[in-house]
């Protein structure tokens, strides 16, 4: 049905999105919801604690996740009918969970942080920004390699480039 | 020779080869298509880098640093959406845009709408919408360019009290020769040459950041969690919902920004579309490490105490360069400066002469100029002079006039644009009225939270607000409103 109807989900998706601003617009933001000044650098801002994060920590992931299915909604639909038709959607879906598995850890990692608990870090950055740059980061490139990688099956093949040329010379004949 | 000097001179060569591409591209542009779509004769390096080149502008060598000193790992959401974006862009856009181009003849965005919707009035709109957002990034990259200049003239001898004027003459002066003289084919070979040099200046400022402070990276690092730890957070000092909210405009919004999807136009071949991908995205990568590297280290600097606190955030990557780095790479980086900003000047004068000269005379006349060509390049002067104009009047009389045109700009492009093209390109089922709405309500909101300066809860940006709900405008208003049917050749396009 997904694979039939990219538009509604595409709008299901947006609609959802604006639900949730909506009720982010409703929900209180604390004294310390924002950056504030550096107690001793001009110039420069800080994040305090964090505890502001505590109540919007569920609406935030929430907000990721559906703006990770809205990428591979809106990938489907650009692929139209063919790509659909010929096996985009397994690895479009496999590499968007993947995707999404990732940003529950990093939204998870960031909780524990919050409670006190350290984990391995790189280079000195905690385990959630950890993953956000080294995992997070780089993993979408999956959807430059599917259409790299599948071009000529999924977005422009041997079919098209004919057809392509017959539309090109009926034009060039008006 | 002295430091600055050599940095002058470096800024100084780079200018010369922009003027002998401008020469040569002239050469190679006997008509419209030649000088809005390079005759459709790019290759995909030439493509890919131009695409990068034209994203990266003056904000991501100066602002970007800025951002990450004055607010941490915030600005990180930004740049880590470059592979969603550009893949989201690319699969909804690429192979469409170039079809319709090849059986249309089509030179601009407008005029793939035009073809689109079969709607002249959808044609103004996007042509109007585009030239609004031109107007306030062309000023702007035209000032942060005389700046710059002004202030690399006044620290050597002979070039020593060079006004601000003089500097947006000269500034304006090489930008529109060899965008007038040589379109777009020779906004695409400087870019190539920009994107290399924006590359190569990156990866060296990125190796000078890491040995600036005491302690390497890690030092760096560790000094700033002890001082405040959310700032190296994953959303820095900024919070969740304000990183989230950049990261939906920046990924989406990138499918509706006109100067960097008009490239798709210009392919040689479809395929070209798949190739370019990859190096416009490889080059954008690296060019990301000038601007987390020089924003962490010069926090970390100035946490350290190595240096007194900026005066300016936007002053970390100049005041950064000024003290760590060496004269050569110091001229190299300042010679990338330009080139990021001009790169990104000249997309825009070429979009915005093709509104001009091309769409809005279409849309109101239903036919083109007598000498397009011409017109085009006079229309490239027009806006170049006019830019040069504004950014005079708003640095002298009107400070916040360029800072809220230039915020305007991508906001506006990606509620504005992205239904219109983004969806409405794949979709036969869009109509020109949800096209026409939705371009209309894309403007009016980001316009009127940028006018109110209204700050929304939890640090969501007005933008993502003002994109979420144009797009669903438009796909609510499509369903409600009798379909029409492409024409058939568009209908073929958009079959494949």
């Amino acid at each position: 049905m997904i694979a039939r109807s990219p538009t509604r989900l595409v709008l299901a998706l947006l609609t959802a999105l604006a639900a949730l601003f909506l009720v982010l617009a409703l929900l209180p933001a604390g004294p310390t919801a924002s950056a504030t000044p550096h107690a001793q650098y001009p110039g420069m801002l800080v994040g305090g604690d964090g505890s502001s994060h505590r109540a919007v920590l569920a609406l935030g992931w929430a907000f990721g996740a559906l703006q990770i299915a809205l990428f591979a909604a809106l990938i489907l639909f650009g692929a139209g009918a063919r790509g659909r038709e010929r096996g985009l959607l397994r690895p479009l879906v496999g590499g968007s969970v993947v995707y999404l598995f990732v940003w529950t850890l990093v939204v998870a990692a960031y909780q524990g942080w919050l409670a006190g608990a350290s984990g391995p870090s790189v280079l000195g950055f905690p385990l959630p920004t950890v993953l956000l740059i080294f995992a997070m980061w780089p993993l979408p490139v999956f959807y430059v390699y599917l259409y790299v990688r599948h071009f000529d099956r999924w977005v422009f093949n041997a079919d098209d480039e004919a057809r392509l040329r017959d539309l090109a010379e009926r034009s060039s004949q008006r | 020779m002295s430091r600055a000097a050599v940095i002058l001179t470096c800024v100084g060569i780079y200018l010369l080869i922009c003027v002998v591409v401008g020469i040569w591209a002239m050469r190679r542009t006997r008509n419209t298509r030649d000088f809005f779509v390079a005759g459709r004769q790019i290759g995909f390096a030439v493509a890919g880098l131009a695409m990068f080149s034209s994203t990266l502008s003056g904000f991501g060598f100066v602002g970007g640093p800025g951002l990450i000193y004055a607010m941490g790992l915030s600005s990180i959401w930004i740049i880590i959406t470059t592979p969603t974006g550009m893949a989201v862009s690319t699969w909804l856009l690429a192979k469409r845009l170039r079809l319709m181009a090849e059986v249309r003849d089509i030179v601009s965005l407008p005029d793939a709408v035009a073809a689109r919707y079969g709607s002249e009035s959808t044609r103004f709109l996007a042509a109007i919408a585009i030239l609004l957002g031109c107007i306030g990034y062309l000023a702007t990259q035209i000032l942060a360019m005389s700046v710059v200049l002004q202030s690399l003239a006044s620290a050597v001898p002979a070039t020593q009290g060079l006004s601000l004027v003089a500097c947006v003459v000269i500034s304006t002066g090489f930008l529109l020769f060899y965008s007038v003289t040589g379109g777009v084919i020779a906004s695409l070979y400087t870019d190539v040459i920009q994107g290399a040099i924006m590359i190569v200046a990156s990866v060296l400022v990125f190796i000078a950041a890491v040995n600036a402070v005491q302690g390497g990276a890690v030092g760096a690092i560790t000094s700033l969690v002890a001082d405040d730890p959310e700032s190296m957070g994953p959303w820095g000092t900024m919070g969740m919902i304000g990183c989230l909210s950049w990261y939906l405009l920046f990924t989406i919004g990138g499918a509706g920004q006109p100067h960097i999807i008009t490239k798709n136009l210009m392919y040689r071949k479809v395929s070209d579309a798949a190739n370019a991908l990859p190096v416009s995205l490889a080059a954008y990568s690296c060019s990301a490490l000038l601007w987390i590297g020089i924003g962490l280290a010069m926090r970390a600097v100035v946490i350290q105490g190595g240096l007194p606190p900026l005066a300016s955030a936007d002053q970390a990557a100049t005041t950064f360069l000024q003290t760590f780095a060496s004269p050569l790479l110091a001229g190299v980086v300042f010679a990338a400066l330009f080139a990021a900003i001009m790169s990104t000047g000249d997309a825009f004068l070429n979009i915005g002469a093709a509104a001009l000269a091309h769409d809005i005379p279409l849309a109101l006349r239903g036919r083109p100029l007598n000498n397009e060509l011409l017109s085009a390049r006079l229309a490239t002067v027009g806006l170049g002079v006019g830019g040069a104009g504004f950014a005079i009047y708003s640095h002298y009389v009107n400070d916040r006039l360029i800072a809220f045109l230039g915020a305007f700009g991508w906001g506006t492009f990606a509620a504005a644009l992205v239904p219109v093209v983004a969806i409405g390109l794949n979709w036969k089922r869009a109509t020109p009225l949800a096209a026409n709405v939705s371009i209309i309500a894309g403007l009016t909101i980001n316009l009127a939270a940028e006018l109110s300066g209204a700050r929304l809860p939890h640090g969501l940006h007005g933008g993502t607000v003002a994109l979420v709900i144009s797009m669903v405008l438009f796909i609510v208003i499509s369903r409600l409103t009798p379909m029409q049917r492409p024409a058939p050749d568009i209908e073929a396009v958009m079959e494949m």
